[in-house]
């Protein structure tokens, strides 16, 4: 693939911007180290070697019974208790466990024991458990996940119909324009919250999970494209009255032509410098409903739902601190990206006098 | 031009109707409202208190359709939602919201109750986050990419991601309940309850600083958390703004010429970077009246995000409409008033 | 000259209005209430009388001459006495609330809100009350009753002494204006205009002090139904259409130890309630000793962590620490329950138990199998949510009648969470396979997935303990949160699967047709039948005769035969997972509030209910002089009551 030259000089120039470069590649690896969270963070073992034969969980299509291990039950495998009972009957069989042996819904709960635990060592709770004794970097760790591709598809679904009706708004002008403007003048003063409420309580009863979720990012969707659509109709109507939008015209390009080959293309500066400033606000909007307890449906792991169960137990600091530290690194990290990114599309905003 | 602004003027009231009418029958498709509420609240009764006559409960639980229907009338649910939307729009245009259906206050009373703190608390976050935000975007400018920005930088991305009401409460349990610096609750002294401040600059024996001090005093934990976020969007922009300005042409001109650097910055680059600045100042006429309701929850302030939020989750209608019809009105108003800023301070710029 | 005999005239006149304007404010001061305290008019009369007219039938008048000889009567003063004659009298509870009182109605929209139980309920005597430790039946606003031979009808003699709180008697005719104002469409109060309808057949007035109550049907002990609270007509004359407007902020003049005036409201802060100035009943037998403070302050803290934290502070003199993590954790450990400042208490209390738990709507296809609602039962773990959630403090709910005494089931227990068991079951009912994520299949490729809808609350918890541990029986829960409302319509429209809820029950005895007669469940068309408590959809003959028979029985042994039947049925059809039930209430408490010696009496569930508790003034400031000091006076955690086995 053959990088524009001008793409490349921006992206060295993004390179030479240390803050911002390295905190896209710590958020990078971060968010990849997620994307393959199962085999560093779960309750089920990596491998298990169990009469002679070798099982991998993780990749196994269905799931593994205690009866698959001669254990006494039906449901799936236990590997925590597996791999001390095939020590403590020193057999040949072992259990290899990802790093953090917990799933993020996972209950731990322990005989004599209340959660919230405090983070032991001894126990691989690195960071202590919540009220219902789930492990918080578990938890922590696939909110991130669920957060970011949230966020993502947030983005990039808003983007979609932001860019859409911008440029159609800026290209064509006229009565568009005009409904178009009054209709987002509209649509943006409709309170979200209260769509949210609505849409939770039009959920049937048998709604699936995914579903919910789908649901909640169209909603938050359909709000936050209107910024973006503001933007595009502006960039779109400047990019129209240039010379070379007329040339092309008169060459004999159509509409889609001219929209996607001339005047897309000279507005991805806007689209782009935008991306992280969204993507935070969308982190930052899902966690806020879900601290509100409207957001993704319980049990599945979110950083509101953490924060919500942290501000609430403060004689268990270590869930808010956590959640909290965790949070504030991801935000200020996403926020330095953007700023670097906008810094390398626009050279000119840089000069000092000394 | 004028005839710009007079047809966004003119625009304001269709406006305002599309927004209404969106609401209101969103409302009224809700499966869950204020007749199912008191169909629940009613049930309860059997439920639940009564004493004694609990011990049939549910027996009477069946009312007639007939009494369903005259509890519909009382939310105006017996009219198909475009006629009562109609009844709305009328008392509206004759200056009446109409009544809450849960306190049976009349809707204007309610916010007008919560104006005077939310507009203090909207003021105060205004002058306060733009009292700092400007000098420490200028700064960060000229000291670009030292160790002065990048940790202020930190320092202000961090406080954006810090949602305010986690804030809140950890302030609040810190400074007023543990170290008890700052008072647990209320708005202002209670020595000044029920003064305004002109009576008290009028009362020799109250002394307006000292009821400003009370108040400053009384207010400073939640004004930290309606402005731990807001200050990065700010801070970047003049940040932004000014560096855009001291890399324009007449800048190095000015410079080349031998001006002093300093002086140049405030002659000519200074200036112009308060262009952006000044045109976002219109939209702040609408965050007078947003407050945050977790906030506001916290610290028990009765501001107008409260008062939104409660009625949302109360299905209090009129108020819900009352508070959408205002918030939207002072929106649409700030729009304006930034464009007519920006064609104020930036000549070049033409409205057609 | 002129002016010299104007002058003493001039004088006089000044003289007479400053007369007027003293006895004009005498007469406020003395009537603070903003209403008019005399009786109805000859116009307003004339309306109520014309309403007792139209149903003479309902509504009788008659002499003294016509209560029949024989009576029984009774006065309930062989009871002892419940309160602590130690009880001093003074001084200001300060509690909280979370919410401002959308209204001070007692009636109509919104009236039914959190804090009316403490402002109205608690301060409405009846005629007679329920003895909170024999359960026999003492004086309240009559000082006799007599229950007829045929069971339906009491005869009551009213305490001439009874007050309102702004000082008008009690009298026959405000029982009447009772049933006026509860039937009034004017109150928008549907349910309570058909209980006031149908649950009462007559209301007769002898002379101003005695009155009889009939009820349709003879009951066993129909003193409970007839036990009216009165109404006081000078305050809400004649109903009409601005009724709910009206008394939106108006406080009702009360027959019980607490009022509200106008001037203890302060919008958005707080609301006082003040003890009645000489309040009739100070001195009666089992009123003495009661309600000591003289104020209840209620503050509006929104927030209850806050409020918490107020406690904590010494701002709240008593906090509920039901909830296991507020009694192990949030003042188990603290400097002011270390050193005695703060005392706890656990009491527990004997009263009928809610009936939490999982309702499994019958109506859905599969659910509809016995045998698939016994695999649930066996595949639900309550121990679990009990020992962890709930740190074995609570205990495991043992069916649908709980805390009844003699009605309670012996023999039936709940089913404990069994694997084994529940799997066999479920294969029974055609789930025998396992699919990829462990959740059981049937042979059509169905799923074992089940929603268990319930209102938003710190209770999604518990499912979601429920739900982990399920799976191990090859059974999926989806949690479905709602808010309450669109949760209430969708459970009420019989649209659930399977809901997570509760109901509070009441005394003296369980009922069973509101939750499983078929009429509750199905139309005669054969539709669902909404807005009714059978939220299992339980339609079944045999049960629907039982229940039939329970309603007509007069005789409790028989009912609780029945009963223990009725019981079998409801536990074989498997329809209801019992869940948990708290059996005590628990406080904490700055040291200064004094208790009873056992704290608080059987039937109380909250300590304000029968207010056996009092403030001394002298301890207030030892304590506070203690905290000043982080002086350590001893952890003082105590248990009252009979735990129960």
């Amino acid at each position: 693939m053959r990088l524009n030259p001008l793409t490349v000089k921006k992206l060295k120039r993004f390179r030479s911007i240390r803050r911002g470069y390295w905190s896209l590649i710590i958020l990078g690896v971060f968010f990849a180290l997620t994307l393959c969270g199962e085999l560093l963070v779960n309750n089920k073992a990596l491998l298990v070697s169990y009469d002679g034969h070798w099982h991998f969980p993780i990749f196994h299509s269905g799931i593994y019974t205690g009866e698959d291990f001669g254990l006494d039950y039906k449901s799936e495998a236990r590997y925590r208790e597996l791999d001390d009972f095939f020590e403590r009957i020193g057999s040949d069989n072992f259990v290899i466990m990802p790093l953090v042996p917990y799933g993020p819904l996972e209950q731990d709960f322990r005989a004599g024991e209340y959660p919230p635990n405090p983070p032991s060592f001894e126990r691989q709770h690195y960071l202590g458990t919540d009220s219902l004794a789930r492990d918080v970097l578990a938890r922590l760790f696939y909110g991130f996940r669920v957060a970011m591709l949230f966020s993502l598809a947030f983005v990039a679904i808003s983007f979609a119909i932001g860019i859409a009706t911008g440029c159609a708004m800026g290209y064509f002008g006229g009565i568009t324009d005009l409904a178009g403007q009054r209709f987002m003048e509209i649509w943006s003063n409709i309170p979200l919250l209260y769509l949210v409420i609505i849409m939770r309580s039009l959920m049937p009863a048998g709604a699936s999970t995914t579903m919910r979720i789908t649901t909640l990012l169209l909603i938050m969707c359909a709000f936050s494209w209107v910024g973006m659509a503001y933007l595009m109709r502006t960039a779109t109507y400047r990019e129209k009255a240039r010379e070379y939008v007329d040339a092309s015209r008169v060459l004999g390009a159509g509409t889609f032509r001219i929209l996607f080959k001339h005047i897309l293309p000279n507005t991805v500066s806007i689209v782009v410098t935008f991306i992280p400033f969204m993507a935070a606000s969308g982190i930052t909007a899902l966690t806020a409903l879900d601290f509100l307890g409207f957001g993704l449906p319980p049990p599945t792991p979110s950083w509101g739902e953490l924060l919500e169960q942290g501000t609430q137990r403060m004689d268990a600091p270590w869930i808010v601190t956590s959640t909290f530290v965790v949070m504030v690194t991801v935000l200020t990290l996403v926020a330095f990206v953007g700023e670097a990114i906008r810094e390398a599309y626009d050279p000119r905003k840089f000069s000092t006098y000394q | 031009m004028r005839d710009y602004f007079i047809r966004r003027f003119l625009l304001i009231p269709p406006t305002i109707i599309g927004i209404t009418i969106l609401v209101f029958f969103i409302a009224r498709i809700m499966p869950g409202g204020p007749l199912e509420q008191a169909l629940m609240q009613g049930q309860m009764i059997q439920q639940m208190g009564e004493g004694r006559q609990s011990a049939r409960l549910g027996e009477g639980s069946n009312i007639t359709s007939r009494q369903r229907e005259q509890l519909a009338a009382l939310y105006g649910y017996d009219k198909p939602w475009y006629a009562a939307y109609a009844d709305w729009l009328g008392d509206v245009a004759q200056g009446d919201l109409g009544k809450s259906f849960r306190y049976q206050i009349p809707v204007w009373q309610m916010i007008r109750d919560c104006l005077p703190v939310s507009i203090y608390y909207g003021l105060a976050t205004l002058f306060i986050t733009y009292g700092v935000c400007i000098p420490l975007g200028i700064v960060k400018a000229i000291r670009h990419r030292t160790w002065m920005d990048t940790t202020s930088s930190i320092l202000v991305f961090a406080g954006y991601a810090i949602p305010g009401y986690v804030l809140g409460a950890l302030l609040l349990l810190y400074f007023s309940f543990d170290l008890e610096w700052f008072p647990k609750r209320g708005f202002i002294g209670e020595d000044f309850e029920g003064m305004t401040l002109w009576s008290a600059i009028a009362d020799p024996d109250v002394s307006a600083l000292r009821m400003m001090g009370s108040l400053l005093w009384h207010s400073a934990l939640p004004l930290c958390c309606y402005m731990v976020g807001s200050f990065a969007v700010l801070t970047m922009l003049m940040k932004n703004s000014l560096m855009d300005n001291l890399a324009a042409d007449y800048m190095r001109t000015a410079v080349g010429k031998g001006m002093e650097f300093r002086k140049a910055v405030v002659k000519h680059a200074l200036r112009n970077s308060l262009i952006p600045i000044a045109t976002g100042f219109g939209n702040n006429i609408s965050l007078f009246l947003t407050g945050s309701f977790l906030i506001e929850k916290i610290f028990n302030i009765n501001g107008f995000g409260l008062l939104g939020f409660n009625s949302v989750v109360d299905y209090d209608y009129p108020v819900v409409m009352g508070v959408l019809l205002l918030s939207s009105i002072l929106l649409l108003l700030g729009n304006i008033l930034s464009d007519m800023l920006v064609a104020a301070v930036d000549p070049r710029i033409r409205f057609k | 000259m002129k002016k010299s005999r104007l002058l003493p005239l001039l004088r006089l006149f000044s003289l007479t209005l400053a007369a007027t304007l003293l006895c004009g404010t005498a007469l406020e001061a003395k009537n603070d209430y903003g209403y008019s305290t005399e009786p109805l008019n000859a116009e307003e009369q004339a309306v109520i009388d014309a309403h007792y007219a139209s149903k003479p039938d309902f509504f009788t008048f008659a002499t003294p001459a016509d209560i029949p000889d024989g009576l029984d009567w009774q006065d309930g003063q062989d009871e002892k006495p419940f309160a602590d004659p130690k009880a001093k009298r003074g001084g200001t509870v300060r509690s909280f609330m979370l919410s401002w009182p959308p209204t001070l109605r007692f009636v109509g929209p919104d009236a039914n809100h959190s804090m009316r139980g403490v402002f109205l309920d608690e301060n409405k005597m009846s005629l007679c009350e329920y003895h909170p430790i024999t359960h026999h039946w003492i004086p309240g606003l009559a000082t006799n009753w007599a229950v007829s031979k045929d069971k339906r009808t009491v005869y009551f003699r009213l305490d001439p002494d009874a007050r309102y709180s702004d000082g008008v008697p009690v009298k026959a005719d405000d029982y009447l204006y009772t049933f006026y104002f509860m039937q009034s469409e004017h109150i928008s109060a549907p349910w309570y205009n058909n209980w006031y309808s149908s649950s009462y057949a007559n209301i007769t007035k002898y002379d101003d002090y005695t009155i009889s109550v009939t009820l349709p049907e003879a009951k066993p002990d129909p003193v409970y139904y007839t036990a009216l609270s009165p109404t006081p007509s000078h305050f809400y004359r004649v109903l009409n259409n601005y009724f709910i407007e009206d008394f939106q902020w108006k406080f009702e003049p009360t027959t019980g130890p607490w009022e509200l005036k106008p001037r203890n409201i302060k919008h958005g802060e707080y609301i006082t309630l003040t003890r009645v100035k000489d309040w009739w009943a100070n001195d009666k037998k089992f009123q003495k000793n009661r309600h000591n403070p003289d104020k209840r302050k209620f503050t509006l803290i929104r927030d209850y962590q806050i409020a918490f934290e107020s406690f904590k502070k010494g701002d709240i003199d008593m906090f509920a620490l039901t909830l296991p993590e507020y009694w192990h954790d949030r003042t188990a450990n603290i400097e002011p329950v270390k050193k005695g400042w703060i005392h706890r208490a656990t009491f527990y209390n004997d009263v009928p138990q809610a009936t939490i738990g999982l309702y499994i709507n019958r109506a859905n296809a599969l659910l509809a199998d016995k045998y698939l609602r016994q695999g649930i039962q066996y595949a639900c773990n309550w121990q679990k949510v009990i020992d962890f959630h709930f740190r074995g403090d609570y205990a495991r709910l043992q069916g649908e009648v709980d805390g009844y005494g003699e009605f309670d089931h012996p023999t039936l227990r709940p089913r404990p969470f069994d694997v084994t068991k529940a799997r066999e079951l479920f294969a029974k009912a055609g789930f025998d396979k396992a699919g990829p994520d462990g959740v059981l299949v049937n042979a059509q490729g169905q799923r074992l997935s089940f929603a268990v809808s319930m209102a938003e609350s710190p209770n999604t918890r518990v499912v979601e303990i429920l739900k982990e541990e399920a799976l191990k029986a090859g059974l999926e829960f989806n949690i479905d949160v709602q808010d309450p409302t669109a949760n209430y319509k969708k459970v009420q429209g019989k649209q659930h699967e399977i809901a997570f809820t509760g109901w509070n029950v009441g005394l003296p005895y369980p009922r069973f047709w509101e939750g499983y007669h078929s009429v509750n469940a199905y139309n005669p068309d054969g539709s669902i039948k909404e807005q009714t408590n059978n939220i299992t959809s339980t339609a079944d003959a045999e049960l629907d005769a039982m229940i039939d028979e329970y309603d007509r029985l007069e005789n409790v042994d028989d009912m609780i035969a029945l009963a223990h039947k009725m019981e079998e049925f409801l536990y074989d059809e498997a329809s209801f997972v019992p869940g948990y039930k708290m059996p005590f209430y628990r406080l904490g408490y700055w040291g200064w509030m004094q208790f009873p010696e056992g704290f608080d009496v059987p039937l109380s569930e909250g300590p304000n209910q029968y207010g056996l508790y009092w403030i001394d003034e002298g301890k207030k400031k030892e304590i506070e002089k203690a905290a000043k000091k982080k002086t350590d006076l001893g952890e003082s955690t105590e248990s009252y009551g009979e735990k129960p086995e």
